[in-house]
C-alpha cells in the first residue's frame, strides 16, 4: 500500500484507490446503504481537514478506516439513542388502549419491499428480538413450519407458541415503525 | 341467547390491545365469526388499529420472503454511490 507524502493526499483519489474498502467495512457493520454512503462521505470531508495533520505514520487506508471505524462508533450510539427511546415503555396501557398510536408508514408495501434498507431494517429487527421469541417467529413465520413441529422442537404449547410469535409480531412492527415512521402519542378509541 | 348477546358486547367493548391480538390471530387462521364482525367494525372506527392492521400484514408478507434473499453482498462500493460522492468532494476542493 502507497504511503504518499502529506501534500499529496487527494480526496478523488482516495475514492479511487480506498473506496470499495471503505464502503465494505461501513455496509458490514451498518448494512444500509444510505447510512454507509453518510459515514463514508464523513470520513473522506474529515480526512480533508485532517490531511495536514497526516505524517504519513500508518498507510493511507488504515488512516482513512480508523477515521470511519470512530465515525461508525458515533453514529451506532447516537441510533441507540433514538431506538432506546422508540423501543421504551409498554405498547399498550393498562386499560389496553394504544400507549403509543401506530402511524401510516410514508411509502407503500410494494414500495418499501423494493428497499434495500428495508431488507437491511427487517434483519436488524429480527436480530434485536429476544433470543426465545426469535426462535419461534423465525421457526413458524419466516421458515413457516409447521406449528405442531415448532411446538415440538422448542419443547413449549401451542398457546406458548401463538405468544412467542405475536410478541415478535408486535416488538417487529415497533422496531420497523421507529426507523421508517415513529409511532405518535395517540389514544385508541 | 343471553349468553350470545353478553359475548358481543364483550367484544364490542374489548381495547385496542385484544384487537391487535385479533389481527395476528387471523394471519394464523380463520377467526370465528363474532371475532371477525367484531374486528372490521373496530378497525373501521380506529385509525390506529387499522395501521398496525396494515402494518403486520405487510411484515408477515415481508418475513417470508426473508429466505430466498441472500445475505448482504460483500462487493465494493456502487458507481453511483462513488459518483455522488465524488461529485461532494469537488465541491468542497475543486
Amino acid at each position: 500500500m502507497s504511503r504518499p507524502e502529506p501534500g499529496s493526499l487527494d480526496p478523488t483519489r482516495w475514492l479511487d484507490e480506498h473506496g470499495d474498502a471503505l464502503w465494505r467495512y461501513a455496509i458490514g457493520r451498518i448494512r444500509r446503504a444510505d447510512t454507509a454512503e453518510e459515514l463514508v462521505q464523513a470520513t473522506l470531508l474529515a480526512a480533508l481537514e485532517a490531511k495536514d495533520r497526516f505524517r504519513g505514520e500508518a498507510d493511507e487506508r488504515t488512516w482513512l478506516v480508523s477515521i470511519l471505524r470512530r465515525k461508525i462508533a458515533d453514529h451506532v450510539r447516537q441510533e441507540r439513542r433514538r431506538e432506546g427511546a422508540t423501543w421504551a415503555g409498554p405498547e399498550f396501557r393498562p386499560s389496553g388502549t394504544w400507549a403509543v398510536g401506530p402511524r401510516r408508514w410514508p411509502t407503500d408495501a410494494e414500495a418499501m419491499l423494493a428497499k434495500p434498507e428495508f431488507w437491511v431494517d427487517l434483519e436488524a429487527c429480527l436480530g434485536k428480538l429476544p433470543a426465545g421469541v426469535a426462535e419461534a417467529f423465525v421457526l413458524r413465520e419466516v421458515r413457516q413450519a409447521e406449528a405442531e413441529a415448532v411446538c415440538g422442537a422448542l419443547k413449549i404449547s401451542a398457546a406458548n407458541l401463538w405468544v412467542r410469535v405475536h410478541r415478535a409480531r408486535l416488538l417487529l412492527r415497533r422496531c420497523l415503525a421507529g426507523k421508517w415512521a415513529p409511532d405518535r402519542g395517540e389514544k385508541g378509541p | 341467547m343471553k349468553k350470545s348477546v353478553n359475548e358481543a358486547w364483550r367484544v364490542l367493548r374489548m381495547p385496542c390491545r385484544e384487537y391487535a391480538a385479533l389481527v395476528s390471530r387471523e394471519l394464523d387462521g380463520p377467526l370465528p365469526l363474532l371475532s371477525l364482525a367484531a374486528l372490521r367494525t373496530h378497525l373501521l372506527v380506529c385509525r390506529s388499529c387499522r395501521n398496525f392492521a396494515r402494518q403486520i400484514r405487510f411484515l408477515h408478507t415481508a418475513v417470508r420472503r426473508l429466505p430466498e434473499r441472500g445475505p448482504a453482498s460483500d462487493e465494493g462500493m456502487p458507481e453511483e454511490v462513488r459518483g455522488r460522492l465524488r461529485a461532494r468532494m469537488n465541491e468542497i476542493q475543486p
